[in-house]
C-alpha cells in the first residue's frame, strides 16, 4: 500500500490542475480562432456558465445548496449594465462596480441566511431567486422589465475596446482556465482543507481554529461574486439582458451542470457545463434535425440522459473520471521533527481547574459541585458509569457548554468565548464519535490539525503562495502518523478506515495542532488489545514530552494503566478523586460500577 | 370594500388550500425518502390533463404508458435474483393485479364517457401508479446518494413528464368541467361549489394522513421510516415500500388537488410548476416536516398572494417569496432541522 501511494511529484494533482487548465484554454483559444461565429458564443456561453458554476461547486463542496445562484448573476448583471448604460460610467469600472454589488449582496444574503441549518437554506436560497428576478420584472422603469434592456456598450479599457467576440472568447476563457486551476489546487490547501471539514463537522472544524460562521459567509460570497462576475460578462457579451437567463431555471441549470459533471471537483463544474451544451446541441441536431420530432422529445431525451448518468456515477462525469486523475500526496519529510506544545507550561501552574461546578438541563441535575484539577505533565482519568455525567463535564471543561453554577479556568483563563479560540489557548480534544472528512486522505485529515498554526488564505491557497506552510504542515502530519504508527495509511482514503484506526487518526489531528492539553473523548472504544497498549504507551510518551491529558474512557484497564490521577463521577457527583491505586479499592467506587 | 376583503380571503382559501395539497405531497415525499421533489407540480398538471381526457371517452394514452412502466417495473423486481420464488409469484400477482387495474379504470372511463367519479378513478390510478413507478425507477437506485444528487434527478424526472404531457396533450389547454356547477352566495360574495370541494378535500386529505400516520401500523411505519431511515430498516420496516407509498400519496394528493382545481384556471401542461413552487413555499413556511404547521403556512401564502395581486401586482411573487426568509428564520431559532440528512 504506501509504495503505491507514493506518486512522484510530477503526478500530483496540482500540476494536473494547471495541465488541464492551460489544455482547456488552448482548445478554447483553438475554437475561438476557427470555429464558425454560432461555435463561438456556444463557448462564450460554456464559458460564463462554468464560472458561475464553479463558484456552486465550492458552495457545495462547503457543504451548502444554492437554488438561487442565478441571482447573483442577474445583481451584477443590471448593475454594471445600468450603470454603464444609463450613468455614463466607464464600461470596465461599471464591471468592477457590478461584482462588487454581486458580492456584497453575498454578504447581505450570506449574513441573514447562513444561519439556516439542515434544508431551510435551499429553501431560503430559492425564495430569494425568485423574488429577485421577479424583483427586475416588477422594477421595469430601471431594469426594462420583461422587455428587457438593450444597447448596452462594449467592454473596453480606456481606448482598448472588446467588441470582438473572439476575443471576449479568449479573455473568458483565460478567466475560466485561471479559476479553474487556482480553485482546484485549492481543494488540497489550507483553506480548501477547512472547507471541508466545515461540510463534515463544523463544530469539529472549529476545535481546529476554523471560524464555521466567517468561513461560510467567506466562501458563500466567493461564490456570489463568481456568479457576479459571470453575469456582468454575459451582459458586455449579449449587450442585451432580460430576467429570462437569471430565473429558476437558470439556478436550476448552474445546479444540474455542478451535479452533472460532478460535484467534488471545480473542473466539474466546467465538465458538467460543456456536457450540457454539447448534449443540447446534438439534441438539437439529431431530434430536431434529423428525426423532424418536436422541442419537447429533446426536453425528454435530456432529462433521460440526466437521470440515467447519474443513476449510473451519483459523482457525476467527474466520479467517472477520477480514477485517472492523480491523487494527491505530500512527500515525506526526510528529517524528523518533534510534536512538542507550543507553549510549555510553567511550573505548578493548573492546565485545567474545574471548581464546583453544577449543570442543570431544565428540572434535570446533570452535574453537582464536581471540582478536580489536571496539572502540567499529568494524565487525569474521567471515569463513571453511564450517565454519570462525564460528557457534560467534558463539555463545560471546554466551553462547548456554560455551567449553572461553579468556574473553569483553562490555562488560567476563562474558557474562550468562541470554540474556534480553544485551540490558541492549546487545547485539543478528540470525539466520542469519530469526525473526520470522509472524502479526504487520511494525511490530509490529520494536516487540517494544524489549522490554527498557519495563516495562508484562500488566494494564497488558489495560486500557490503557501508552497513554505503546506510543507511545514505535511512535514508535522507525517510525523503525527509516525507517532500513530498509521504512516504506512497515509494516502488511504478517511472513509476506508476501522473504528480503531480512525480514533488514532483523530488523535494524531489532535497531536497536530500541537496542545499543551489534551482531551480524549473515549479513544480506546472499538480499538483492539494490540491498539490499545499502543494508545497506553502513546499517552505515556505524549506525557514524556510535556502534554497533558485529561481522559474519558469506560476501559478501566487502559484508565488504571496510565492515568495519574482518577476522576470518578456517578449520578453527577464527583464520587472521589485520586490515585488510581486508591480508586480500585474504594468501596464507593465498586459499588457504583458493580451496582451492588 | 368589506365584499372586497371577504373575495380576497375565499379566493386566498382556495389557493392556499391546492398548495397545501401539494406542500403535504412535497412533505411526504421528503420527510420518507429525502428527494426534494422538483417534479411535484407535475403530478398536478398529469391529474388535470389525464381526468380531462378520461372523462372525454377519447383513447388515454397516458394510462397505457403508466401500465407499460409498470409491466417493466415487475420485470425489473423478476429479475431481482436475491428474492425466493414464493416471493416473486406473489410480486408478479400483485403487479398483474395492478396493472388490470389501471387499464381496466382506463377502459371503463373509456366506454362510459363523461363519468366524473369514473374519469377520476382512471386518473388517480394512472397518477399513484406513476408516483410508485417513478421511486423504484429513479430514486431507489441511488437512494444513499446525497440529497443533492436526489434533487437533481428530479429535475430529470421533471423533464421527461413535462415533455411527455405536451407530447400527449399538446400546448392547447383542455377544457374541465367542475365537480357541480354553480355555488353559493355568501352574502355579497359568491362562492363557487368548485371552491368549497377544494378546501373540502384538502382539509379531509390533511386530516386522513394525520388519521393514517398515527393510527395505522403502516402510517406509524412511514413515520419512522421519516425520522430515521436506518433505525427503521432495522426494524424491519421495508424502506422501499415506504418510499413507494410515500410517492403514491404525494403523486395522488397533487393530482387531485390539480383536477379540482382544472375547472378555476385551465388544464394545461404548463399550469403544475408554479403551483409546485408555491406548494415549495408553503411546505417551507411549515418547515416542510410538519403536518399542521404547513397548514398554516399555506392559508398564508394564499392570502398574501390574493391580498398582494390586489395590492401592488407587480411586486406579488417579490412578497409571496421573500416572506419565507423571516419564517424560516423564526422557525430555525425556535426549533432548528437537524443539521445532518443522510
Amino acid at each position: 500500500m504506501a509504495e503505491k501511494s507514493i506518486p512522484s511529484s510530477r503526478r500530483s494533482p496540482a500540476t494536473a490542475s494547471i495541465v488541464v487548465a492551460f489544455a482547456m484554454f488552448v482548445l478554447a483559444c483553438i475554437i475561438a480562432a476557427i470555429g464558425p461565429q454560432y461555435d463561438v458564443t456556444l463557448l462564450v456561453t460554456v464559458g460564463l456558465t462554468s464560472i458561475a458554476a464553479m463558484g456552486l461547486t465550492l458552495l457545495l463542496i462547503a457543504g451548502q445548496v444554492s437554488l438561487g445562484q442565478a441571482a447573483f448573476m442577474a445583481i451584477g448583471a443590471y448593475v454594471s449594465a445600468i450603470l454603464a448604460r444609463d450613468f455614463g460610467v466607464p464600461a470596465f469600472v461599471a464591471l468592477i462596480l457590478g461584482v462588487a454589488a454581486s458580492a456584497l449582496s453575498g454578504v447581505i444574503v450570506g449574513a441573514i441566511t447562513l444561519r439556516l441549518k439542515g434544508h431551510f437554506l435551499p429553501l431560503a436560497s430559492l425564495a430569494i431567486g425568485i423574488a429577485t428576478s421577479a424583483a427586475i420584472v416588477a422594477a421595469g422603469g430601471i431594469t426594462g422589465g420583461a422587455s428587457g434592456l438593450g444597447q448596452i456598450p462594449p467592454l473596453a479599457i480606456g481606448p482598448l475596446s472588446l467588441t470582438d467576440d473572439r476575443g471576449f472568447a479568449v479573455v473568458v476563457w483565460l478567466l475560466v482556465a485561471v479559476l479553474g486551476g487556482g480553485l482546484s489546487r485549492l481543494l488540497h490547501t489550507r483553506a480548501g482543507r477547512a472547507i471541508a471539514a466545515l461540510k463534515t463537522d463544523a463544530e469539529m472544524a472549529e476545535i481546529f481554529g476554523v471560524n464555521a460562521a466567517r468561513l461560510r459567509l467567506i466562501v458563500f460570497v466567493v461564490a456570489a461574486t463568481l456568479a457576479g462576475l459571470s453575469g456582468t460578462l454575459y451582459a458586455y457579451y449579449f449587450k442585451f439582458l432580460s430576467p429570462a437567463p437569471f430565473g429558476l431555471t437558470a439556478s436550476i441549470n448552474l445546479l444540474i451542470a455542478c451535479i452533472f459533471g460532478g460535484m467534488a471537483h471545480p473542473f466539474g463544474a466546467v465538465l458538467g457545463a460543456a456536457a450540457i451544451t454539447a448534449l443540447e446541441m446534438l439534441l438539437q441536431n439529431t431530434v430536431a434535425r434529423m428525426l423532424g420530432l418536436s422541442g419537447n422529445v429533446e426536453l425528454i431525451v435530456f432529462g433521460l440522459v440526466l437521470i440515467c448518468v447519474l443513476l449510473r456515477w451519483p459523482g457525476g462525469i467527474w466520479s467517472a473520471l477520477q480514477r485517472i486523475w492523480p491523487q494527491f500526496s505530500a512527500a515525506r519529510p526526510g528529517r524528523n521533527i518533534e510534536l512538542t506544545p507550543s507553549k510549555r507550561s510553567t511550573a505548578g501552574e493548573d492546565l485545567l481547574t474545574v471548581t464546583g461546578i453544577s449543570k442543570n438541563f431544565g428540572g434535570l441535575k446533570a452535574l453537582q459541585g464536581i471540582s478536580f484539577g489536571v496539572g502540567p505533565d499529568q494524565i487525569v482519568g474521567l471515569i463513571g458509569p453511564n450517565g454519570a455525567g462525564k460528557s457534560t463535564t467534558f463539555n463545560i471543561a471546554t466551553g462547548l457548554l456554560a455551567p449553572s453554577e461553579g468556574d473553569v479556568l483553562l490555562m488560567g483563563e476563562k474558557p474562550p468565548r468562541r470554540v474556534s479560540d480553544l485551540v490558541h489557548r492549546g487545547v485539543s480534544r478528540t470525539f466520542q464519535h469519530v469526525r473526520i472528512i470522509p472524502e479526504r486522505t487520511v494525511l490530509e485529515n490529520v494536516a487540517f490539525g494544524a489549522y490554527a498554526q498557519g495563516h495562508a488564505g484562500m488566494m494564497s491557497g488558489m495560486f500557490g503562495f503557501d508552497r513554505k506552510e503546506e510543507a511545514a504542515t505535511y512535514a508535522k502530519a507525517w510525523r503525527a502518523l509516525e507517532i500513530v504508527e498509521l504512516d504506512g495509511l497515509a494516502h488511504e482514503p478517511a472513509s476506508r478506515l476501522a473504528m480503531g484506526q480512525a480514533r488514532l487518526v483523530e488523535v494524531a489531528r489532535a497531536l497536530v495542532s500541537r496542545p499543551r492539553l489534551l482531551l480524549l473523548d473515549e479513544p480506546a472504544a472499538g480499538l483492539r488489545t494490540g491498539e490499545k497498549l499502543k494508545l497506553v504507551t502513546l499517552l505515556h510518551r505524549l506525557k514524556r514530552a510535556g502534554m497533558s491529558v485529561l481522559l474519558v474512557e469506560h476501559d478501566m484497564d487502559l484508565v488504571m494503566n496510565c492515568v495519574d490521577r482518577v476522576v470518578v463521577l456517578d449520578r453527577g457527583q464527583g464520587l472521589m478523586t485520586g490515585l488510581p491505586e486508591e480508586v480500585r479499592q474504594d468501596e464507593r467506587v465498586i459499588a457504583a460500577y458493580l451496582g451492588a | 370594500m368589506f365584499d372586497t376583503l371577504l373575495f380576497l380571503l375565499v379566493d386566498g382559501i382556495t389557493n392556499g388550500a391546492v398548495y397545501g395539497l401539494v406542500a403535504l405531497s412535497l412533505i411526504v415525499i421528503y420527510t420518507v425518502t429525502r428527494v426534494v421533489n422538483i417534479a411535484q407540480g407535475e403530478y398536478v398538471t398529469l391529474g388535470a390533463l389525464s381526468f380531462s381526457s378520461a372523462l372525454s371517452g377519447s383513447f388515454n394514452l397516458f394510462s397505457w404508458l403508466v401500465a407499460g412502466g409498470l409491466a417493466a417495473f415487475a420485470l425489473l423486481d423478476l429479475a431481482d435474483r436475491r428474492l425466493l420464488s414464493s416471493v416473486r409469484i406473489r410480486i408478479l400477482l400483485i403487479r398483474s393485479v395492478w396493472i388490470a387495474g389501471v387499464l381496466l379504470t382506463a377502459f371503463a372511463a373509456h366506454k362510459f364517457p363523461g363519468s366524473y367519479w369514473l374519469a377520476v378513478l382512471a386518473a388517480l390510478a394512472a397518477t399513484v401508479s406513476l408516483g410508485t413507478l417513478t421511486y423504484r425507477l429513479t430514486v431507489e437506485p441511488v437512494s444513499g446518494a446525497s440529497p443533492i444528487v436526489l434533487l437533481i434527478v428530479s429535475v430529470g424526472v421533471y423533464m421527461v413528464f413535462h415533455g411527455v404531457a405536451v407530447l400527449i396533450w399538446g400546448a392547447e389547454p383542455q377544457s374541465v368541467p367542475p365537480v357541480v356547477d354553480g355555488g353559493v352566495s355568501l352574502g355579497p360574495v359568491f362562492i363557487t361549489y368548485q371552491s368549497l370541494w377544494i378546501c373540502g378535500f384538502a382539509v379531509l386529505a390533511m386530516a386522513g394522513l394525520y388519521m393514517f400516520s398515527e393510527r395505522t401500523l403502516i402510517g406509524q411505519a412511514l413515520q419512522a421510516t421519516a425520522v430515521n431511515r436506518v433505525g427503521a430498516q432495522l426494524c424491519g420496516i421495508p424502506v422501499r415500500f415506504a418510499g413507494q407509498l410515500s410517492f403514491a400519496i404525494g403523486a395522488g394528493f397533487s393530482a387531485v388537488s390539480g383536477l379540482l382545481l382544472a375547472p378555476l384556471i385551465t388544464a394545461n401542461y404548463d399550469m403544475g410548476f408554479p403551483i409546485g413552487l408555491k406548494g415549495f413555499v408553503a411546505a417551507a413556511l411549515g418547515g416542510i416536516v410538519e403536518y399542521p404547521t404547513a397548514l398554516v403556512g399555506v392559508v398564508l401564502v394564499g392570502l398574501t398572494e390574493s391580498f398582494s395581486a390586489f395590492q401592488i401586482s407587480a411586486f406579488r411573487d417579490v412578497i409571496v417569496f421573500l416572506m419565507v426568509i423571516p419564517i424560516l428564520l423564526w422557525r430555525n431559532a425556535v426549533r432548528p432541522p437537524e443539521a445532518h440528512e443522510h
